[in-house]
């Protein structure tokens, strides 16, 4: 099977590599290729040099050929005359040999020239002039040997023959002059070959060296960033395999049929089998408690099929037969084909997580029991405030119904002794049919659902002012309201507490002259703190958390009528918002109570 | 007692203490003649549909007002309210329900059920004169000729 891609840091490697490679080579081959063209050059002159030695050659030939050409005519010539002379036929032996010769050479030089060259122009003109010499050689010899001398002499006389043979050797030394030409240049040729090979061939040379040694240092070069990636990669692997191995982790390779190929220190650590128990050796689902491995191996299946399995939790069986739990997520890695080559997984160890989340449950339920109970001890507590709602009034009402009935039915049958007796049991039952009504709405308000809403306290206040306006509660006392920025509460319960802060200040302010309650706000860390104020006979700054407790009471009954409950119920209302409540007061300078709707204000 | 087909008010009232002060508040404007005293709720269903000893009675036929008592033995006041108001024969009969305290929760529920008003007990005449009036059944229970 094909391995997946490499991956690491192996890819990052390897176009520095080619980089390498491609400049080497391009090296290389630059060398190779300016030695082939030096070659080629060195072939190419050797050519040109073998040409021009055959062009001298032919040279020398025709020029030889040329001088023989003239002496044999000269020995034409030379027999001519003495023949003429002397009329002895030995002279006709070179005259005719001469002449014959003369025809030979000519021959030869027609073939020696290449047809249509300047030589051969020059040689066809020379073919006229000799004919024409030796026909008048021929022509003086033939009248000669008729026996005319006189006439052979008058031809000679008339220095024809002469011209004849001038014009021949002006002829051959036009010839001659040309081949010389040729074989100068020809010389000319190869000097100057000679010298072009010698020049290429040497920068040549020196290219090639260029290029190779060019290549060596890259190579060179190369292989030294390679010892240097070699150790990096060394390094790397180093650190991954140090990093796979102490992982907090376990880490295990299974291949496409669940047989474990790779496992780290960790894993097989927590399994207490040594690498080699299990490497190649074990399937991973033989390391499971048997109750799991059907589920992990339709996970495994579903896994290799190509599905998103997510993480799972799997208890494995350790060497020694005990259990842990881990939390495994697992990858598959494939091939170029897609077909599944490693599946690698990846465990958390849950045992530690298990503790804690065994801890949190206990806690959990330690917590809900408790819950239990308070909402327990809650109904209770409401069951009974209903008791003491409708039980306790029933006598309540008896009493002060019959006491109402003794009054209108048998009132002349009392004296006025009896009449305040009788006055002194209403007014203590009513009392306590208003303590019971103010037990009531504490427990009412601590209970009622508090709905939140935007709320505008300006006219909130403006309301429960008018109100107690209304029932005669605010009587010689100035209410001045000041600005009430807008909250967030609920209305219907913020309503009770403006009512029992405004009741509380008013009814403090009984009896003093020019009794005033000022209602206003400030601004406080970001959060508005509502106040009411008045100047009433104050209260002692060490009681000042006590006024907001249940029956709590500073006064006698007899000075200020209350039942202790309405500040409580402020407490409550304002606590349940999130908020606070407090007092600043002096005894007989007025008390201020404060509160707010969230924890940031007044603190 | 009256005669159960002359009953104007149906009185369902536990404490016979409660009972006797608000007999004697209404007695007062002759009204105590014309009232049936209930002591529990299942006699108040009993005389509201015409069951068990009132079988036979037109019980319904002048019936103007019922006030009724929430906390009561054997079937309690809601239960008594919400039958009455499921059965079309008693759909419409004016509920005013007598409370010991003006926090009382219950009193929203008995609302939600169609309660047309309540009245803290003890039950001052006065204040029932109040509730009467603001049902518009006054001048019915008021203008009787005396007996």
């Amino acid at each position: 099977m094909l391995p997946p891609r490499a991956s690491g840091i192996r890819p990052s490697l390897v176009p520095t590599l080619t980089g390498l490679h491609e400049r080497t080579t391009a090296a290389f081959l630059l060398a190779v290729l300016v030695l082939v063209g030096v070659g080629a050059t060195v072939f190419w002159g050797f050519g040109q040099v073998g040409a021009a030695r055959d062009a001298r050659q032919h040279s020398v030939t025709v020029r030889d050929r040329l001088t023989r050409l003239l002496i044999h005519l000269q020995d034409a010539e030379t027999g001519q005359r003495g023949f003429l002379l002397t009329a002895h036929d030995a002279y006709l032996k070179p005259f005719e040999t001469g002449s014959q010769q003369v025809r030979g050479d000519l021959d030869t030089l027609v073939r020696l020239t290449a047809p249509d060259s300047e030589v051969e122009k020059a040689i066809r003109a020379l073919t006229p002039a000799i004919e024409a010499k030796l026909s008048e050689l021929t022509a003086t010899v033939n009248l000669e040997r008729a026996g005319k001398r006189n006439a052979a002499l008058a031809v000679v006389m008339t220095d024809q023959g002469r011209v004849l043979m001038d014009s021949v050797r002006q002829l051959v030394r036009v010839i001659g002059r040309a081949e010389a030409d040729r074989y100068a240049s020809a010389d000319l040729a190869v000097s100057r070959t000679i010298a072009w090979v010698r020049g290429a061939s040497s920068v040549g040379t020196l290219l090639a060296i260029g290029f190779l040694v060019g290549a060596i240092v890259i190579l060179r070069r190369d292989s030294s960033s390679r010892v240097a990636m070699e150790a990096q990669l060394e390094e790397v692997s180093e650190e991954m395999k140090d990093l796979y191995e102490r992982a907090p982790c376990g880490y295990h390779s299974l291949d496409a049929e669940g047989l474990i190929v790779r496992m780290n220190q960790t894993e097989s650590r927590w399994l207490g089998y040594q690498l080699d128990e299990v490497i190649g050796k074990k399937t991973v689902f033989d390391l499971l408690a048997p109750e799991d491995r059907p589920n992990a191996r339709a996970r495994f299946d579903r896994l290799v099929g190509g599905e998103d399995i997510g993480t799972g939790e799997v208890r494995f069986v350790r060497k020694d037969g005990t259990r842990f739990a881990v939390l495994v997520s697992s990858s598959v890695a494939r091939d170029a084909r897609g077909a599944p080559w490693r599946i690698r997984a990846t465990m958390v160890d849950q045992t530690e997580f298990r503790g804690a989340r065994d801890m949190v449950n206990r806690l959990n339920a330690a917590l809900q029991r408790h819950v239990a109970e308070l909402e327990d001890v809650n109904r209770e507590l409401e069951r009974f405030s209903y008791t003491v709602s409708h039980d306790l009034r029933a006598p309540l009402r008896a009493i002060t119904g019959f006491a109402r009935l003794l009054k209108e039915e048998h009132v002349a049958r009392l004296d006025a002794e009896g009449l305040r007796l009788l006055d002194v049991i209403t007014v203590n039952t009513e009392r306590m049919g208003r303590l019971i009504d103010d037990l009531l709405s504490l427990s009412r308000l601590s209970r009622a659902p508090l709905v939140r809403s935007p709320v505008d306290m300006a006219r909130l206040v403006s309301g429960v002012v008018a109100d107690r306006k209304a029932a005669g509660v605010d009587s010689g006392v100035a209410i001045t309201i000041g600005n009430l920025p807008d909250a967030q509460g609920d209305p219907g319960l913020l309503k009770h507490v403006w009512e029992r802060l405004i009741d509380n200040a008013v009814k403090y302010t009984a009896g003093v002259p020019e009794a005033s309650v000022e209602i206003g706000s400030r601004r406080d860390n970001g959060s508005t703190v509502y106040s009411v104020r008045d100047n009433g006979i104050g209260l002692d700054m060490q009681y000042a958390e006590k006024v907001f407790e249940v029956f709590q009471r500073l006064h006698p009954q007899s000075e200020f009528e209350g039942t202790g409950v309405g500040l409580a119920v402020v407490q409550r209302v304002v606590h349940r918002h999130g908020g606070r409540v407090w007092v600043e007061s002096a005894p007989g300078r007025g008390a201020t109570f404060f509160f707010t709707l969230d924890a940031k204000g007044g603190a | 007692m009256a005669d159960a087909d002359q009953v104007e008010i149906l009185l369902v009232e536990d404490s016979s203490e409660d009972a006797e002060l608000t007999l004697r508040a209404l007695k007062k404007h002759n009204l105590a003649n014309r009232i049936h005293h209930a002591k529990d709720g299942v006699e108040a269903l009993d005389f509201l549909f015409s069951r068990g000893p009132h079988a036979d009675q037109s019980t319904l036929r002048m019936l103007r007002v019922v006030l009724l008592d929430l906390k009561l033995p054997r079937v309690d006041g809601i239960e008594v309210l919400s039958q009455m108001r499921a059965d079309p024969r008693t759909k419409l009969v004016p509920v005013v329900v007598l409370t010991s305290s003006r926090e009382d929760p219950d009193i929203s529920r008995c609302y939600a059920l169609g309660v047309n008003s309540y009245i803290v007990k003890p039950v001052e005449f006065e204040e029932f004169i109040k509730v009467v009036s603001s049902l518009g059944l006054y001048w019915l229970l008021l203008n009787q000729p005396p007996t």
